[in-house]
């Protein structure tokens, strides 16, 4: 008799976990990234700014977009 | 800072791929995969006109729109990225581009399509910047490196302009104004329509058009 009822409670245990449902819900899996002005391999930067100052990074980069401009004086070339 | 632009000067551009050269050495991309490549229109007609195309960085990606498991991200640069660990290669994000930039790897079994992959404004991916980890899936982070695009810095004729979007648009501006043309045959004059007939005016130093 003890014996029917804990196979019927597995049965039912079978049965019912057919009714749980897993989370499908988007989570957010994406890595965060670390912003460029904090720096990456100190080995292969150029000249002129230092790692982790933004303004420093900023600047860099508009100067260095100079050298694509013919029409720059040699000052802010 | 405003946000990281391309924008290629059909004027300069002699179709002769450096960019396209200069991106795939850069960052190692695989065979049959382009991040850039050069598009001529009216090819071998009188006035023919070549420019550099990839990634152009939207505002409002279409790519980030349609993705169905949100693997896209924006940086404060309006650099616009992605995480290849959560990309499945759907390839809903090469329907929604207009300018084909997202690419995709085909050697694999039966040609199945790997990851995406695409331009990255030389500004890696969300591995830790320089580590070996984003090189071997995104290629060189140069942004962190305090340096420009690769394909832009390499452009022989300087046609291809990248970086920010304020100073290559002033860069551009000085051009047109300089040789008093270029705007109608790409550019705000193409977007936007021509100005009407007398009223062509270039726009005033230091304004934006």
């Amino acid at each position: 008799m003890i014996g029917r009822a804990a196979l019927g409670c597995i049965a039912m245990a079978f049965a019912l976990a057919a009714c749980g449902e897993r989370t499908q819900t988007l989570t957010d899996q994406k890595k965060s990234d670390v912003p460029g002005w904090k720096g990456g391999n100190a080995a292969y930067n150029a000249p002129g700014w230092v790692a982790s100052d933004q303004a420093a990074w900023e600047a860099q980069l508009r100067a260095r977009a100079q050298s694509q401009n013919d029409y720059a004086t040699p000052a802010t070339k | 800072m405003a946000r990281m632009k391309f924008i290629c000067d059909a004027e300069r551009c002699i179709e002769c791929n450096g960019c396209v050269t200069a991106c795939k050495a850069e960052h190692d991309v695989p065979w049959g995969v382009n991040r850039r490549r050069v598009v001529t229109l009216n090819d071998g007609e009188a006035g023919e006109r070549s420019i550099s195309v990839a990634c152009m960085h939207c505002s409002d990606a279409p790519c980030m729109a349609v993705c169905p498991v949100d693997c896209f991200y924006r940086t404060d640069e309006g650099v616009v990225l992605h995480d290849k660990d959560v990309c499945i290669g759907c390839g809903y994000c090469s329907y929604a581009c207009p300018f084909g930039a997202p690419q995709f790897p085909s050697n694999g079994t039966f040609g199945m399509r790997g990851k995406m992959d695409k331009c990255t404004f030389c500004a890696g991916g969300p591995e830790a910047n320089g580590s070996e980890a984003e090189n071997a899936k995104y290629g060189r982070n140069r942004l962190s490196e305090g340096k420009l695009p690769a394909c832009a810095e390499m452009c022989s004729t300087k046609a291809l302009l990248g970086g920010d979007g304020d100073v290559v648009a002033d860069i551009f501006r000085t051009r047109v104004l300089n040789r008093g043309k270029g705007s109608e045959v790409w550019g705000w004059g193409t977007a936007y329509g021509k100005p009407a007939p007398g009223k062509g005016q270039a726009p005033v130093e230091g304004k934006k058009s």
